[in-house]
This record gives C-alpha cells, sequence and structure tokens, in this order.
C-alpha cells in the first residue's frame, strides 16, 4: 500500500487482485444482496484510491481495507434504518435466531439445500449483523479478535462474545440438519 | 436449551486456529469471486485518479514553481527600481562636479531636519514646474527627487557632513541655472522684504533662491534681512550669512 501511496499504480493491481474475491465474499454474505454487495465493494475501494496519500502503516492493510468496508456497512445500515425499511439494526445481535427449534416442522428447507455449505449461508444469512460480521471477517480474511475489535471499534471482549453467539447458532442449526 | 454454555472458551480458540468442521464446510462457498466489471470500474478508478494528481500543479516540483515565479519578478522589479535611482543619483553627482558648484541640493539635505523631511518631498512637487524652463532644469528636477529619497539615509551620515556644508555655505552662489530660475520668477528684484503673507508660502528653496539672487546683485543687506527673517518662518533653522 506504501508503495501505490507513492504513485505505483501496479502496486495497486497486485493489492486489488489479492484482496478483491475476500472483500466482496465478504460484503455479499453480510449484506445478502450482490447488488448492494457491488456498490459497497466499489465504495469501499473509491475511499482507499482517494485517501492513499494520507494512509500511514499502523496495522496490516487488510485491516485497513475491512475497516473502510465495515465503515460503508455501517452506512449502508443506518441508511436502510433511516428508510424504515425492515433491515434490523447492526448491534441487535441478542436477537432470537430465527431458526426452528423443531426440525422437522421445516422438512422442504432441509431437502432444498442439497449442500452443508449451502445450508450454512442460509443459517448465517440469519444471524445477527454484528455476529455475521465478526464471523465473516475471521472466515473470509483470517483476522484474528484483536484485528476484528480494531475494525469493528469495540472491545476484544465483545467481538469473542459474538463470534461465540455465531457459533453456537450455527452448529445447532448444521446439526439439525444431520 | 441454552445456547449460550454450549461454547467453550476452548472452542472459540480452536475454530480460531481453523480446525473445526464449520470452517470447513464455510470453505466450500469460497469459489464466489468479485465479477469482472468491478475490476475494471475499479482499477480504472484508480488510474483516473492517478492521472489527475499528476496533472495538478500541486504534485511534485511543480508546487514551487508558481511562488518561485512571483518571488522571482519581485525581486527582479525592486532591484531594477533601485538601479535606476543609483544611476540618477550618479549622474546628479557628475553633473554637480562638472559645474564646480556648490550642490544645492546638498545643502537643502543637509539644512533641513528629519521632522520636515515629509515637508519637503511635497515641496519639490509645487517647485517642478517651474524647472522646466530652461534644459538645465531637467536635471535639477530629477535632483530634486533623489533629495526626496536620500533623506532616508542614517542620520549620523548626514551630522558628518553638517559641517562639511557649513563651511561650503559660506561662499554660497546661486548656480547660473538658477539665477534664471530666479530672474523668471521675479525673485530678487525688489529693494525691501516682501510681505509676511508672501514668505510664508515660500519653500526653503525660494528663501535660498531669494538669498542667492540678492546676493548676486549686491544687495547684501536687503540679503541679511531674509536670512535675519528665515528662522520666523522655519523655527530652529538659520542660513548661512
Amino acid at each position: 500500500m506504501e508503495i501505490y501511496r507513492d504513485g505505483d499504480l501496479q502496486a495497486f493491481d497486485l493489492l486489488f487482485s489479492r484482496f478483491k474475491d475476500i472483500l466482496y465474499r465478504y460484503l455479499a454474505r453480510q449484506t445478502g444482496n450482490f447488488a448492494i454487495a457491488e456498490e459497497i465493494f466499489q465504495d469501499t475501494w473509491a475511499a482507499l484510491i482517494k485517501h492513499r496519500k494520507n494512509y500511514t502503516v499502523k496495522a496490516k492493510f487488510k485491516t485497513y481495507l475491512f475497516h473502510i468496508a465495515h465503515n460503508k456497512l455501517i452506512d449502508f445500515y443506518r441508511s436502510k434504518q433511516n428508510n424504515k425499511t425492515d433491515i434490523v439494526s447492526y448491534d441487535e445481535y441478542q436477537e432470537e435466531i430465527i431458526i426452528s427449534d423443531e426440525p422437522e416442522k421445516n422438512p422442504e428447507h432441509q431437502t432444498d439445500i442439497a449442500n452443508k455449505y449451502e445450508y450454512l449461508l442460509a443459517l448465517l444469512d440469519k444471524l445477527p449483523a454484528a455476529q455475521r460480521d465478526a464471523f465473516l471477517m475471521h472466515e473470509e480474511a483470517g483476522m484474528t479478535l484483536i484485528e476484528i475489535a480494531d475494525v469493528m471499534g469495540v472491545s476484544r471482549d465483545t467481538v469473542k462474545s459474538r463470534l461465540r453467539y455465531a457459533l453456537q447458532r450455527l452448529r445447532t442449526g448444521m446439526r439439525r440438519l444431520t | 436449551m441454552n445456547e449460550k454454555n454450549n461454547i467453550s472458551d476452548q472452542e472459540i480458540e480452536e475454530y480460531l486456529k481453523g480446525e473445526t468442521e464449520l470452517s470447513a464446510t464455510y470453505a466450500q462457498s469460497k469459489e464466489l469471486k468479485a465479477p469482472d466489471h468491478l475490476e475494471f470500474s475499479v482499477k480504472r478508478m484508480a488510474r483516473d485518479a492517478e492521472h489527475k494528481t499528476s496533472s495538478q500543479p500541486t504534485a511534485g516540483k511543480d508546487v514551487w514553481l508558481v511562488p518561485l515565479s512571483i518571488a522571482a519578478t519581485v525581486i527582479i522589479a525592486i532591484s531594477i527600481t533601485f538601479f535606476i535611482d543609483f544611476n540618477t543619483v550618479e549622474n546628479h553627482s557628475l553633473i554637480a562636479d562638472n559645474k564646480n558648484s556648490s550642490t544645492e541640493e546638498s545643502v537643502i539635505q543637509e539644512v533641513i531636519t528629519p521632522q520636515q523631511q515629509t515637508a519637503d518631498i511635497s515641496d519639490e512637487v509645487i517647485i517642478a514646474p517651474e524647472v522646466t524652463v530652461e534644459p538645465g532644469i531637467k536635471v535639477k528636477a530629477q535632483t530634486k527627487q533623489t533629495t526626496a529619497i536620500s533623506v532616508a539615509k542614517p542620520e549620523t551620515h548626514k551630522a558628518g557632513k553638517k559641517e562639511q556644508l557649513a563651511e561650503e555655505n559660506s561662499d554660497f552662489e546661486l548656480p547660473p541655472h538658477l539665477q534664471a530660475i530666479v530672474q523668471t520668477t521675479g525673485a530678487g528684484s525688489s529693494d525691501e522684504l516682501l510681505p509676511a503673507e508672501i514668505l510664508k508660502t515660500w519653500t526653503r528653496l525660494q528663501w535660498k533662491q531669494q538669498i542667492a539672487a540678492l546676493k548676486n546683485a549686491g544687495k547684501e543687506k536687503l540679503a541679511t534681512q531674509y536670512i535675519e527673517q528665515y528662522p520666523a518662518y522655519y523655527p530652529g533653522e538659520t542660513l548661512p550669512k
């Protein structure tokens, strides 16, 4: 990133190639909408390009990139709230998970999902945004608790708590599949 | 069922190490890639931004071009101005030496006090039209400006020269070109002191012209009267007899 900051476009191409898919998947899974994901994806890179001259090395590049993306996501959630849509608040992670405790009442759902990972994605989509965010940052970018906390602007314990809830719900849902 | 107690800290640590079935399952979903059109648009944004930056004058060393040009222009303009003034002073000195006469401008400069310098500058403006009569006057007009400018010289320089000029002024005579001015304006033609209404409008130069003209005409007594009257109009100043 420092090389790109000094005007080397090849350095940018390298960074983009390395992180484009990771970031795109993170945004797609987080928003559940490819069109919105593409919009935030472009906004994120545009912000990085715009502020490249102010870049200083404080953390890994991926932390910097995901910090921008996370802020764009927060803006997205806020705009949705302002528009009075039914999307839940980003921080409402204590809400009840929308997965039935009785899997036999939902058999068609299981048969429609052929693969485990598709079922996992469906479960992921049902998680509160903050929990999903923590899970995706670790899965996609391999970030540690501290790095995720840095991006989210919360404490390490808060991230750990969100991750714990996310894992509980995902595991519970996956057990029902089997 | 209490889900909160299902995941221990150890299990979270294992998960963070990527050693869980959940992570393995999620990894299968990583076939999703960013669309090509996004790659194209983002890279174009990066190139456009870099192109804009490089074309702006604030980029790199170009940022100094405008202020450097302005500073150079100002310095050259000031240098030329001072060079012209310096040449004017030099020319005046040469002319004065050639005529082998005491420099009237020096007398003016040495007699006046620093407090009266501002008034003298305006005096020169009034006198200037008179001197357009003869060729030699043009030189004089230039020297008036020089006198006005040279009053900014340090006081120590003037103090030493005052004594020297006091001796020179003992045999002060009006240069020929000034005599012509005096005759033109009628100065020295009267045998009596002019009325106070007229005298109070006179500049120092006019006083000196009048006195010199009277001396030149052999009217020493009347010239002395003018010299005696001079302090009444310019308190604290005297003229050499």
